[in-house]
Order: structure tokens, then sequence, then C-alpha cells
């Protein structure tokens, strides 16, 4: 399975590749921003873990822009972000996330959140 | 002389000691405040130069002191605006280092804790070496665990980075207001208002969080768990 891991921390996406690759996923495209992710997402993309706080493009409009595309409307999209007030997590679920994960996270539960979103989507 | 005449007298004197002050921080103002400098200085010229009687006087007085309580005014609610925003963020702000120092701390005491376990795991891994121990594969487990540990734990370095990032912006909005408030006497030009956020502070929001903490992560997830589990969530 292909991810395209979207933070403009370096720190964070090198700690969320090393995680997927610890729980099984080692094919992974990294984005420092919205614009940089929209220009590497393409078919090939199956899985998209992407941050909030970004410049040029965030995270929400990113997803809204993946959403608005053929290719991305069902795709499976984790948001991974420190922000946790109940109105951004409503808003990310309106934008189109299909789960969410507050910062600092462990492995346990990214992949516990990959595992349940994969088993959504597939069910769907 | 009558008392009327002192009343009148000390009227006068105490209007051009205030005429004189409002020159004097009219000179302080430049030239952002020229055109209402210019129309409390052609008062002053009236009222010094000009030969008509008392009635005419006390009109020129009373224009003055409008204008003066209006410039009084204006400086008063630039500084009650700007001591309220500033004083508010720069507590905010305070808290946002103050806990940037407290994760910095932590994760740095939890590293180093991690270090020192991994380092006996090392020597244990040693020590059945020596003895011939062929199976060193939980011992090399924990191992592995405690490095992934110190891993995770470098993500306060991107939850900080945002609270310092916050932190830079409100200290920038403070900055232009204080310039604002130098160059401009009207409030209404003096870099902002009430609750309203500057461009500093909405750029930093945009790659910051405000409200990131490293703090209370598992009761954070559970609600977001229950918002994505609840119906139509």
């Amino acid at each position: 399975m292909k991810f395209l891991v979207v933070d403009d921390s370096a720190t964070m996406r090198r700690i969320v590749v090393n995680s997927l690759n610890r729980i099984g996923y080692s094919e992974v495209v990294e984005a420092g921003d919205g614009h940089e992710a929209l220009a590497a997402f393409d078919a090939s993309i199956q899985f998209v873990i992407t941050d909030w706080n970004m410049p040029n493009m965030g995270g929400l409009d990113f997803v809204k822009a993946v959403r608005a595309k053929d290719e991305g409307k069902k795709i499976p999209i984790i948001m991974v972000t420190t922000r946790s007030v109940r109105e951004d997590i409503v808003l990310a679920a309106q934008a189109g996330v299909n789960n969410y994960v507050v910062k600092p996270f462990t492995p346990q539960v990214l992949k516990e959140k990959i595992d349940q979103t994969l088993g959504a989507v597939g069910a769907a | 002389m009558t008392p009327g005449d002192r009343d009148r007298r000390q009227v006068l004197s105490d209007s051009e000691a205030t005429l004189r002050q409002v020159q004097g921080v009219l000179s302080d103002l430049g030239n952002s405040e020229a055109s209402k400098r210019s129309a409390v200085e052609q008062m002053v010229t009236e009222l010094t130069t000009h030969p008509a009687g008392f009635t005419e006087l006390v009109t020129v007085l009373v224009r003055t002191y409008t204008e003066i309580m209006g410039v009084i005014d204006s400086l008063r609610q630039s500084r009650g605006l700007l001591e309220q925003a500033a004083m508010e963020r720069i507590k905010s702000t305070h808290e946002k280092l103050a806990e940037v120092s407290s994760a910095t701390e932590v994760a740095t005491t939890s590293m180093l804790d991690s270090v020192d376990r991994a380092l006996g795991m090392v020597d244990d891994i040693e020590g059945m070496a020596a003895e011939g121990c062929d199976d060193p594969s939980e011992v090399s487990g924990k191992l592995r665990d405690e490095l992934l540990q110190i891993m995770n734990l470098l993500q306060f370095q991107d939850i900080t980075a945002q609270q310092l990032g916050y932190a830079s912006g409100v200290l920038l909005d403070v900055e232009e207001r204080m310039v604002g408030l130098a160059k401009l006497f009207d409030h209404k030009s003096s870099g902002g208002e009430e609750g309203v956020e500057s461009d500093s502070i909405a750029a930093a929001t945009v790659t910051n969080d405000p409200n990131a903490t490293t703090l209370n992560a598992e009761s954070r997830q559970a609600l977001v768990d229950e918002i994505f589990t609840s119906p139509g969530g």
C-alpha cells in the first residue's frame, strides 16, 4: 500500500514514516505542505496521512482539494495534528477525513487508526 | 479686583498652562497629527492675539478644551486597547513559553531514561553473549522498544516549534501595536481593535496551532474517538 505523508515538520514526517515502516508499510511518498502533496497526489496513492497546520496550503484545504478529485473521493485520509478542540475535529470530519490522530501519538494508536480506517473503507 | 475677576484670571492661567502642555504633546506626536496640531495651534494663536472681548475668548477656550478632551480621550482609548490586547496575549505567550520549557525538559528526561535503560540492555546482551546464551531476542526486543520510544518522544520538537511560532507571532503583533501607537494618535488607526487578530497572529496561526501541547494526548484522542464514533460523526 502506497502512503502519502504530508507534514511541514521533517521530524514529524520521519516519525510517521518510521512508524509506518514498523507496522509493515514501506512505500511512502512525502510532502511538506498541501501544494506539494497535491502535486504528488496521483492514482497510485492509496492512503493519505496529513498534518493540519502547514504553510502555503494547510491540511484542511488539502483534504477538500483531494476530495474534489475523482481519484480522491474514496481514498482513506487520516489527519494527524496537534489540533484537538471539538470544533476543529468536527471541521476535519466535515472536510472528509476518515480518521483523526492527536499529536503526540504512539505507533500503536496510528496503527489502530489505519486498521480502523481500512476496515471502514473496505466495508463501505 | 472682584472675586469674579479673580476666577476669570484663574481660568485663563489654568488654560494657558494646559495649552502649553498640549503644545508639548503635539510637538512630540510628529507629522501624523499635523492637521490636528495646526488646528489647535491656530486656536492658541487666536487666544493669545485676538483683541476681541471676553465672550469670544470663552468660546475659543471651550473649543480648545473640546479638542483637548478629544485628543486625551483618543490617547486613553488607544492605551486601553493596547494594554488589554497586549497583556492578554503576552500572558498567553508567557504560558506557552513556560510549556515549551517544561515539554523540552520532560522529553529530554524521558529520552535520558530510555537511553539509560537501553544501555543496561546492551550490557545484558553482552553478558548473555559472554555466557554463551544464543537467544538475546527478548532483550533485543525490549531494546528496540526503547529506541522507538526515543523516536516518539521527538514529537515534542514539532509541537514546541508550533508553540514558539505562535509566540513569535504574538510578539510581532505587540510590536506592531506599539509602533502604531507611537505613530498615530487616533485609536482607529493605532494597529487594531480589541479582540481582532492582527496579520502577524493570523499568519502565525496558519502554520502553528495556538493550542498545541504535548500534554493530555490520551484524553484529547478520546475526544476525537468520541466524535468519530458518534452517530453522524
